[in-house]
């Protein structure tokens, strides 16, 4: 009996195209050995130098028989209920959502980018009270496909200034705290601390490892994002109540230029949005205490092939940040690594 | 030239086949499927190409070709200036296994003395190169994807939740052209979820409020906005003169007269809608998969949910947005478009979900016996005309 192994639309073409192939393995490895032989271009893709699994190339299985290669961070089983028809009968508790907690609500927003963009707009919209936003860049004439908290006039400004003023002039009664720094491991703790969520519209690996390590140590909940090209994922850390937190997922940060930014290989800015409205709802959910947020599950959109797929994804008892026997104990700054 | 080179050459006469302008244009027209390759350098290219060709610089081909054609059966003409790069990187090509390659002789200068028609489209101006930079660097996309981004035109219907995202991600994108139609005014209550206007815009059209946002955000766009509502009289002229529609009225009425006027006009219209938490979107192809119509013979969305009490007032944005990468997929022709399928997003748990549906024979509008036949105003306030049988029957299934 062989298995079905899904390939995802980033590795088709190194796989003639193909979406599914079968393979004879039994097991993983065998598997994974198998597709490697018949498709070369893929072994340094999904392997080091060793020969071993990337870690941030990861292999799930689901159902026995069908596996699923992806090659960014996710896990676990896909489980997507078929056909559900609106208005049968699904208890919507909609109406019942607080206005008051989400006036009430902090979140800050780590990047007025592609993510930030969105996600800060629509919050702002839906009024939530305080919205904090860290940016030390200034807007560039190639951000704005895609980061719609800036326009054409502010090319030049500074992206916390520029960021401020659209959302003031959408929504006069939210609070903007700014932050034209670069967040560091020196600064981040005390910049998130007076927040409710955090979301991260990082653009880099270093900086995820750096939020996700300070949320985890300020028992918050980190609201994720990532896009490349036509994909996006997004998912909700908060291992201190439950779930997996990201080294659960990727122990280390890849080495630089491994994988590259959206700076480098490019986005559509309609899939930033998004990404960002995503989170942006995640964020809601987690204010107003409704609805079953991202938690343990990796959404995982391919805007060319127009699907979501979820991973469930565990928490690992080895993490090197919220495992046993946890290792890290302080932040690093990966940051000074990847310049060095 | 070289002795060296007069050897290569005659060996590349020798072993590949060359095609005449003449023949190519009859295989692009009615002959066998091709795909056109462009071996030459980028500001070769600036000047003009042939339409449909893919670009891929000699230099790089080899790098990159197995990427852009991962078929080895498919068959491929290559063509330059005058026809000798493309006979070299033909023999390249037949070297790396593709089996059916051939190369244009006389290049593009014999295609154009031939009186065939060249695309003179890549005359971006520094400023939109660097504007579109994280765009244009995509293989998808490229320089000749963002030239049909910025010939594509796209209508939108209505500015509020529903499209908002959406205006701001098209025009951003770099669409040519878009129109906004919308006959109401800006309120408070509008600034919720309505990311595209202001407290500036209150009590402005909601439609020339959107179309000084989009000149904000990108000077490229040429934008037409249309103040007035939609009705028999003028929904055929306002359609005309775009490729897209883009339905994100949230009003029943506005989108069965459009589904009427589309499919008989014969347009693509993307519709996003939402209710309460539900989100959903369906395209619709004329000719090519079920009408709006075909699946809804009667409005039926979600009536039982609370209509603007809370819930997620932006998820109609997400649908929308959804449709707005839709269109850039569209206009790029690259990716898998939602032909024949619904896509349906709970935003309380975040899970999406696309269900096949398929054409009725029964439909009224693009059945075997069609009795809308023009854009008609409906008898009743939900804007369909369907036996009311045939509805109670569709419901049972």
């Amino acid at each position: 009996m062989g298995v079905e192994v899904r390939i995802p639309s980033p590795l088709k073409p190194h796989m003639d195209g193909k979406d599914v192939i079968q393979s004879k393995g039994s097991t993983v490895g065998e598997v994974i050995h198998e597709v490697i032989s018949d498709y070369p271009q893929l072994k340094e893709r999904l392997c080091d130098e060793k020969g071993d699994m990337r870690r941030f190339a990861n292999i799930f299985l689901h159902d026995g028989d069908i596996l699923s290669i992806k090659p960014a961070i996710a896990g676990g089983s896909e489980s997507i209920p078929y056909q559900v028809i609106p208005g049968s009968g699904y208890s919507s508790q909609s109406a019942g959502m607080k206005e008051e907690r989400l006036k009430e609500g902090k979140v800050f927003i780590l990047g007025a980018g592609g993510l930030g963009s969105p996600a800060a707009l629509y919050l702002a919209s839906a009024g939530v009270g305080t919205l904090g936003i860290a940016d030390s860049d200034v807007v560039d004439l190639s951000n704005l496909h895609r980061q719609l908290l800036h326009v054409t006039k502010d090319v030049g400004r500074e992206k916390v200034r520029s960021a401020r003023g659209k959302l003031k002039a959408l929504n006069p009664d939210v609070k903007v705290q700014t932050y034209r720094t670069r967040v560091t491991s020196g600064n981040v703790r005390e910049i998130i601390r007076p927040y409710d969520v955090i979301i991260d519209g990082s653009d880099n690996f270093p900086t995820k490892f750096l939020i996700n390590d300070a949320c985890y140590f300020e028992k918050k909940p980190l609201v994720l994002g990532g896009i490349l090209k036509f994909y996006g994922q997004a998912t909700v850390f908060n291992p201190w109540s439950k779930g997996p937190c990201y080294r659960c997922i990727v122990p280390y940060p890849p080495p630089p230029g491994a994988v590259p930014s959206c700076q480098e290989a490019g986005v559509i800015g309609a899939i930033a949005g998004i990404i960002g409205m995503v989170q942006a709802f995640e964020t809601i959910k987690l204010l107003s205490g409704l609805g079953d947020p991202l938690i343990g599950r990796f959404l995982v959109f391919d805007a060319l092939d127009m699907t979501f797929n979820e991973f469930n994804i565990a928490r690992d008892e080895n993490c090197p940040l919220c495992g046993k026997n946890a290792s890290i104990n302080q932040l690093v700054d990966y940051q000074q690594i990847c310049q060095a | 030239m070289g002795k060296a080179f007069e050897e290569m050459w005659s060996e590349i006469k020798g072993k590949v086949k060359e095609i005449s302008a003449e023949e190519l244009n009859e295989r692009m027209t009615n002959g066998k499927e091709t795909l056109l390759l462009d071996v030459r350098e980028k500001d070769e290219v600036r000047r003009d190409y042939i339409a449909g060709a893919e670009l891929l610089p000699r230099g790089s081909l080899e790098m990159r070709v197995e990427e852009l054609i991962p078929d080895k059966e498919r068959a491929i003409v290559v063509y330059c200036a005058v026809g000798i790069r493309s006979g070299f990187a033909a023999k390249t090509l037949m070297e790396m296994g593709y089996k059916d390659v051939a190369s244009l002789r006389g290049g593009i200068d014999e295609w154009k003395k031939s009186g065939f028609e060249v695309l003179r489209d890549l005359d971006f101006t520094r400023e939109q190169l660097d504007r579109y930079s994280r765009q244009i660097i995509l293989p998808e996309v490229g320089e000749q994807g963002q030239a049909k981004i910025r010939r594509g035109r796209v209508l939108i219907i209505g500015a509020g939740h529903l499209s908002s995202a959406a205006i701001m991600y098209l025009a951003a994108g770099g669409v040519g052209k878009l129109g906004i139609v919308d006959s109401h005014t800006v309120t408070h209550g509008d600034l919720r979820g309505q990311i595209l206007h202001t407290v500036l815009s209150l009590g402005k059209n909601r439609a020339e409020s959107a179309a000084k946002m989009v000149k904000g955000i990108n000077p490229d766009v040429s934008i037409e906005a249309h103040p007035v509502s939609l009705g028999v009289e003028n929904t055929v002229d306002i359609i005309e003169g775009y490729d897209i529609i883009l339905e994100c009225s949230g009003n029943s009425r506005t989108r069965y007269l459009l589904n009427d006027a589309c499919v008989l006009k014969e347009k693509p219209i993307f519709i996003a809608e939402m209710k309460g938490d539900w989100g959903r979107a369906m395209s619709i192809y004329p000719g090519e998969g079920p009408c709006y119509r075909c699946v809804f013979p009667k409005p039926d969305l979600y009536k039982n949910r609370l209509e603007g009490e809370g819930g997620f007032d932006h998820l109609g944005g997400f649908m929308g947005l959804i449709q707005a990468a839709e269109v850039f997929k569209f206009f790029l022709g690259k990716g898998h478009l939602l032909k024949g399928e619904l896509l349906l997003l709970n935003g309380f748990s975040m899970r999406f979900h696309r269900k096949p549906v398929e054409r009725n024979r029964e439909c009224p509008l693009c059945g075997e016996h069609p009795t809308i036949t023009h854009v008609m105003e409906d008898r009743d306030p939900y804007g369909h005309q369907v036996n009311q049988g045939r509805i109670e029957r569709w419901a049972l299934k």
